[in-house]
């Protein structure tokens, strides 16, 4: 186990237990490693562990097999703990508390001392945008309680921070401001585990990403490599008449047309050299030609549903 | 860190209204007795005192009715408001959501249960002194009675209430809210004084056999004693005597017991 890594799992297996009910398996031996520095996605439908991971690896579950290190220490010891920050994704905060003093509780619970907490809580309240609230928190939106969450994750200025569905809730412009703080916290040398089902958010601000599917790992790898080229190219022309189609035929048969757009497969580059030559034969006038990259959401799909396999 | 937690129990006993309550009746009490009672010199110069509606007597006659009164509620409805105040305070950092929070700081598990056992023992011994010593303080300035006695009976009191503490923290680590751990303080009351006495109530008909009453004996040696410590306090008051040091030593090794495997079982549970 390496104390360079920010997170490391070896064959970790959680099964549920319960008197009267069969166990469920919720892990299946996942291995995993996560380096200090990144944005790291973990991506997986509902139920396929990735809650249940992540609490794993703060501690609030013990595995049933396997071993988890979170910044190189069993993150049963509560030193280690002290350096993670984490917000879960089914927060219940103290109803009867405000923005200040549930800091100020969650600060201490972290060890930070108070002179320290007198200067950060202001600064977090006006980071996550509830400056000089005084609302009681039975009183808070959704997207307010989800804001004092991020605030109390950040309190202790952690090393790693887990963000369970950290956009949940928020606005478009709270979910921007939520992934340029991840930026900025990246820039800063912090390790950010972001579990998440909005792909679309993980493939904005993720350097790496996992994806899990009833408790195994079935793919990993860097943001680049999963939006990897189709192999389909996008040619946007003027035009789109009957001689135009009849010359796009001739050269790739089998191309999709949306409007003046076609989406085709060349069999390679030669091919696609020659349908631009053809299509300036005709004339046409060629706007863009680029190749199509598949998104998350659609590798993800692929991947969940077999098809990638 | 555990100082943290048990600031934030009394501070959540006083917003969520159960110590609020707790402490309003506690506050009635002394209010309504000191309302109640005149203080004044008879015709012979001797000081008296008088509670509405009933003859007047000497302070020490007066006093001694009066703290064994207030022992006696003490020992016994204000038990049941303490169990019903406290028991959702011991669970509140458990509930789903709540436990995610702050069992993931950096808070060893431990510390995190003892702060609130703390919080709530503290809860519960400010009522009692509200409700208790309060009214004894104000006898003792205006009349001189010596208070020692019932000091020590009511510290006998909170003693044998922690027992009950330790007994519903311990059921607080196997239960989902709390119902279960309220209803077994409530059985446990029942039966504490029915084991003190189990030769009479047990053995004679009900358990004949020399193993049943052998497991009903270290049933009643492991349990804490606490129908045997409302006894004592009330003993001590009268007379000033502790009878056996058993009930007292067995209750601490029950609650020393109760605690440790509390913490162990927090250690082991799973959010």
């Amino acid at each position: 186990m390496s104390a360079e890594l920010a997170v490391q799992t070896q064959d970790l297996e959680m099964t549920y237990r319960e008197m009267f009910r069969k166990p469920a398996r919720a892990l299946a031996g996942v291995s995993l490693e996560v380096e200090r520095g990144v944005i790291f996605g973990l991506l997986g439908q509902n139920g396929a562990g990735k809650t249940t991971l992540v609490k794993l690896l703060l501690s609030l579950l013990r595995p049933t097999r396997g071993t988890a290190r979170v910044l190189g220490h069993d993150p049963f010891n509560a030193r280690t703990r002290r350096r993670i920050g984490y917000l879960p994704e089914q927060m219940r905060l103290p109803e009867y508390m405000k923005a200040h003093s549930f800091l100020r509780y969650m600060g201490e619970l972290n060890g930070v001392n108070r002179a320290t907490l007198k200067q950060r809580i202001p600064a977090l309240l006006e980071l996550v945008g509830l400056p000089g609230e005084k609302k009681v928190l039975s009183a808070y939106s959704k997207g307010m309680q989800q804001r004092l969450g991020l605030a109390q994750a950040l309190l202790n200025e952690p090393d790693l921070l887990f963000l369970d569905e950290p956009t949940e809730g928020l606005d478009p412009l709270g979910r921007k401001q939520v992934r340029d703080l991840l930026v900025t916290l990246r820039a800063e040398g912090k390790t950010i585990f972001l579990n998440s089902h909005l792909l679309s958010e993980i493939e904005l601000v993720c350097d790496r990403v996992v994806i899990l599917n009833r408790g195994a790992v079935v793919r990993q790898g860097t943001r680049a490599e999963f939006a990897k080229r189709t192999g389909e190219y996008r040619i946007r022309l003027a035009e789109a008449g009957d001689a135009v189609r009849a010359a796009v035929d001739s050269v790739v048969p089998g191309a999709r047309w949306e409007n003046s757009t076609a989406y085709l497969s060349p069999a390679n580059r030669a091919q696609l050299n020659a349908l631009i030559d053809r299509l300036r034969a005709v004339p046409v006038e060629i706007e863009t030609v680029e190749p199509v990259h598949s998104t998350l959401e659609e590798y993800f799909i692929q991947v969940v549903t077999g098809e990638g396999a | 860190m555990m100082g943290a937690v048990t600031r934030d129990t009394l501070r959540e006993s006083i917003n969520r209204r159960m110590g609020l309550v707790l402490i309003v009746f506690a506050v009635l009490v002394p209010i309504f007795l000191i309302g109640m009672i005149r203080i004044d010199h008879a015709a012979d110069g001797k000081l008296q005192v008088t509670m509405k509606g009933f003859h007047s007597l000497p302070p020490e006659v007066f006093a001694l009715s009066t703290f064994m009164g207030l022992l006696d509620v003490a020992n016994s409805y204000w038990v049941l408001l303490g169990v019903f105040a406290v028991a959702p305070l011991l669970m509140s950092f458990l509930e789903k959501g709540r436990a995610d929070l702050v069992i993931s700081k950096g808070t060893p598990r431990w510390q995190i249960f003892l702060g609130h056992f703390i919080g709530t023992f503290v809860l519960y011994t400010s009522s009692v002194v509200l409700m208790a010593v309060v009214p004894a303080l104000y006898l003792w300035a205006r009349t001189g009675v010596s208070l020692r006695q019932f000091l020590v009976a009511i510290c006998i009191s909170v003693f044998a209430f922690s027992a009950m503490l330790a007994l519903l923290s311990l059921a607080a680590m196997g239960a989902s809210n709390p119902a279960l751990p309220i209803m077994l303080a409530f059985v446990f009351t029942m039966f504490t004084g029915l084991l003190a006495n189990r030769k009479v109530f047990f053995y004679q008909d009900i358990i004949t056999s020399k193993w049943g009453q052998w497991l009903v004996d270290w049933l009643y040696r492991i349990l804490p004693k606490t129908s045997e410590l409302v006894m004592a306090s009330r003993k001590y008051l009268n007379a000033g005597v502790v009878d056996s040091w058993w009930p007292f030593w067995s209750t601490a090794l029950f609650v020393a017991g109760a605690l440790a495997l509390s913490c162990w079982l927090m250690h082991r549970k799973s959010f």
